[in-house]
C-alpha cells in the first residue's frame, strides 16, 4: 500500500493519477472498493482508539490510500477539534508503519518519506 | 546537543521524542510545560507522570520559568512543549507578555545544563484560519513562529515528524 498525505489541494491525486490510476479508480467511498481511497481524513468519525486501529486495518487492504494533513495550524479550544486532529495523526502514523511507502506531497511535489514509489515519475 | 522535533497533532513527535531520549545518557528529565488548569489538564499530567516514571524519566513540571531551573544532575532532557511553554510565559494572570526572550532564554539556559536537550514544538503557522483568529492568537503564532525558527538556527539537528516518519530538516542524528 502507498500513504499519500498533505494539506487540501495539494495534488495528492494528482501524484496517483501519475502512478497510473484512472479518476474511476479513485473514490471517497470505502463502499465502492476501488484501488485508491481518498479524503479518509473525512471517515474518522468516532475518536476512539479501537475505532481508529480498526478503520487502520480496513484501509490498509487499499493499494493507494490518501489523506490530508490535518494536525497543523492553530490548536483548536474544542476538545473535539483537538481529538479529530490527533485521531486522524493516529490514523497516518499507524497507516505509514503497513505501507511499502510514504509520500508527502508540498506543493505539487512528492517527497517520498519511507520505501520508494513503484515506478519513476 | 539540541535537537528540535516538530510536527502536526497525532505526528508521533512524543513518542519518537521518549525513546531518542532514552536512548541517550542518563539521568533521563522529563519537562512538562502543561499547566493543570481546565481541558483535562490534571488527568493528562497525571497520565503523563505514570507513564514516563515507568519508563524512567524524571518528571519536572515547569510551567513557565525555564531559565530559574537548576537540574539536580547533568543529562539528557526532554522539553514537551515550546507550545505549552510559549503560551503560558505569554498569558499570565490575565495580562499578556511577550514570551519570545523568556523561551529561548530558557532553553538556552536548560541546554547548557545538558548533554543533549530534545525540544518538542508543533506547526501553528500553517492555518487557513489564522486571519479569522483574534489579535492574542495571531501574536501567540507569531511569537511561536519565531521562536520555533531560532530554536531551529541553534539546533544541532532539527527532524519533522510527518506520519509518525522522522524527516531530517538539518543537521544529523542524536548518536
Amino acid at each position: 500500500m502507498i500513504l499519500i498525505v498533505g494539506g487540501e489541494a495539494a495534488g495528492k491525486r494528482t501524484l496517483a493519477a501519475k502512478l497510473g490510476y484512472s479518476a474511476g479508480q479513485m473514490s471517497s467511498d470505502l463502499a465502492a472498493e476501488t484501488p485508491v481511497i481518498f479524503g479518509v481524513e473525512q471517515l474518522v468519525a468516532d475518536y476512539d482508539r479501537t475505532a481508529v486501529d480498526a478503520l487502520a486495518r480496513v484501509l490498509a487492504q487499499k493499494q493507494v490510500v490518501i489523506c490530508n494533513e490535518v494536525g497543523c495550524g492553530i490548536i483548536p479550544m474544542q476538545e473535539e477539534g483537538r481529538r479529530f486532529r490527533k485521531s486522524v495523526g493516529r490514523l497516518c502514523a499507524l497507516l505509514a508503519e503497513e505501507a511499502d511507502c510514504v509520500v508527502r506531497v508540498v506543493c505539487g511535489l512528492p517527497q517520498v518519506i519511507k520505501g520508494e514509489l513503484p515506478k519513476q515519475i | 546537543m539540541l535537537i528540535l522535533l516538530t510536527g502536526g497533532s497525532g505526528s508521533g513527535k512524543s513518542v519518537y521524542a521518549e525513546d531518542l531520549c532514552l536512548q541517550l545518557p542518563a539521568p533521563h528529565y522529563y519537562i512538562a510545560a502543561l499547566q493543570t488548569e481546565g481541558d483535562g489538564g490534571a488527568e493528562k499530567i497525571a497520565y503523563n507522570r505514570r507513564l514516563h516514571q515507568a519508563q524512567g524519566f524524571i518528571t519536572i513540571e515547569r510551567p513557565r520559568d525555564l531559565a530559574g531551573l537548576v537540574l539536580p544532575a547533568r543529562g539528557t532532557a526532554l522539553l514537551e512543549c515550546i507550545c505549552h511553554l510559549t503560551a503560558n510565559e505569554m498569558f499570565v494572570d490575565g495580562a499578556f507578555y511577550n514570551p519570545v526572550d523568556k523561551v529561548l532564554a530558557g532553553v538556552a539556559a536548560l541546554a547548557k545544563q545538558c548533554t543533549h536537550l530534545l525540544v518538542v514544538t508543533n506547526d501553528v503557522g500553517s492555518d487557513g484560519a489564522y486571519a479569522q483568529a483574534d489579535e492574542l492568537t495571531q501574536a501567540y503564532v507569531r511569537a511561536l513562529g519565531q521562536i520555533n525558527a531560532a530554536l531551529a538556527e541553534r539546533a544541532d539537528a532539527v527532524y519533522e515528524l510527518v506520519c509518525g516518519i522522522p524527516v531530517l530538516m538539518k543537521g544529523g542524528a542524536a548518536e
